[in-house]
């Protein structure tokens, strides 16, 4: 289960009340809709056919039984009392009102959850095998791994504004529940944007990779886990991954 | 020879609740299609519509549907305009609930 940190408690609040104050200075006219959209974007709100629609993250598919109570509330309160899961193990509430939305992030913040990062050309909400911890078949389990790639990847600078959305699926089973495949092409453009633009290893803080960005030729420094680009010798998958 | 103008509607999403609106000939915004200003002239059309987007403190996105005349005023020609109008189509939970 997705713990927060004091650090993703600070940040996800931050972020929420950033927003309050970005929809009030839409209501005001001192931003503008070209201005406001890229906001509401990060932070999961598309205006679509019929209505406003917020799509909340839920780390790696997994939800407790106060989050998924919290977001029964926020239904009821601010929606038409229901909610659509997504493929990708997110849930959008279709028709909230773009004045309650902040209060909405606030209700998600108070059980360690957000919209960050559920939109736009970024890394997306990491999901996982649903059946993750309790597969028969499981070889290891996913989520730890789904767990590092949020922290690494939420907020991170380099990749807020991606020229298309990338999408991360974990598995750690032979059954490819988690639809892992799906992004065999993304893979092949990220694996070229890699060789292309980073030829050197990226190594990362594990707590908050992106804070004290450093690059180093060799192997991984005290308290760094490197994000290599070791080829996938995994049986069956195509070498076009790597 | 000039091409015949299709009679079309101002429309938009409320900036409030991103419902879908349109503009009526006494420039309000309206939820109901057939209240909607029918323009059959593209020049007033194309005045309409910048009407419609100095009101960006009241709606998001303007632009000109098509429409078609009836008995009960204008009606959406095209799908998308159809649904927007009327509400989703896999089952009732849009404009379709209030207008019962």
């Amino acid at each position: 289960m997705c713990r927060y940190s004091d650090f993703d408690e600070k940040f996800v609040r931050e972020r929420a009340a950033q927003f309050r104050a970005q929809v009030a200075r839409r209501f005001n006219g001192s931003l503008s809709e070209d201005e406001l959209r890229p906001l509401r974007l990060m932070n999961g709100l598309y205006l679509q056919l019929h209505a406003y629609m917020l799509r909340v993250a839920i780390a790696y598919g997994m939800l407790s039984a106060a989050q998924m109570r919290q977001l029964a509330m926020i239904a009821e309160r601010w929606d038409k009392g229901y909610g659509h899961f997504t493929t990708r193990q997110n849930i959008q509430f279709n028709w909230p009102k773009l004045g309650d939305v902040p209060e909405i992030l606030d209700a998600l913040a108070d059980v360690q959850m957000h919209a960050i990062q559920t939109s736009g050309n970024t890394v997306r909400n990491v999901t996982a095998d649903h059946f993750a911890g309790a597969a028969a078949d499981e070889i290891e389990d996913p989520r730890p791994y789904g767990e590092l790639l949020r922290q690494w990847s939420t907020d991170h600078p380099e990749f807020q504004f991606l020229p298309r959305k990338f999408k991360i699926a974990v598995t750690g089973s032979p059954k490819d529940r988690a639809v892992t495949a799906a992004g065999w092409a993304a893979r092949r453009w990220w694996a070229a944007a890699f060789a292309a633009f980073c030829p050197r290893r990226i190594c990362c803080p594990i707590s908050r990779p992106w804070s004290t960005p450093t690059i180093c030729s060799g192997g991984a420094t005290t308290g760094t886990r490197p994000v290599s680009r070791s080829p996938c010798t995994r049986p069956g998958w195509p070498a076009s991954v790597n | 020879m000039a091409h015949a103008f299709t009679p079309k509607v101002v429309t938009a999403n409320a900036l409030l609740d991103g419902d879908v609106v349109y503009l009526t000939p006494d420039d309000r915004w309206t939820r109901q299609f057939h209240k909607a200003e029918l323009i059959d002239d593209e020049a007033h059309a194309q005045i309409r519509l910048l009407d419609a987007e100095m009101r960006h403190a009241e709606v998001v996105g303007p632009y000109l549907a098509d429409a078609s005349a009836t008995g009960a005023g204008p009606h959406p020609v095209q799908l998308r305009e159809t649904f927007r109008a009327f509400g989703p189509s896999n089952y009732p939970h849009g404009k379709q609930v209030a207008t019962r």
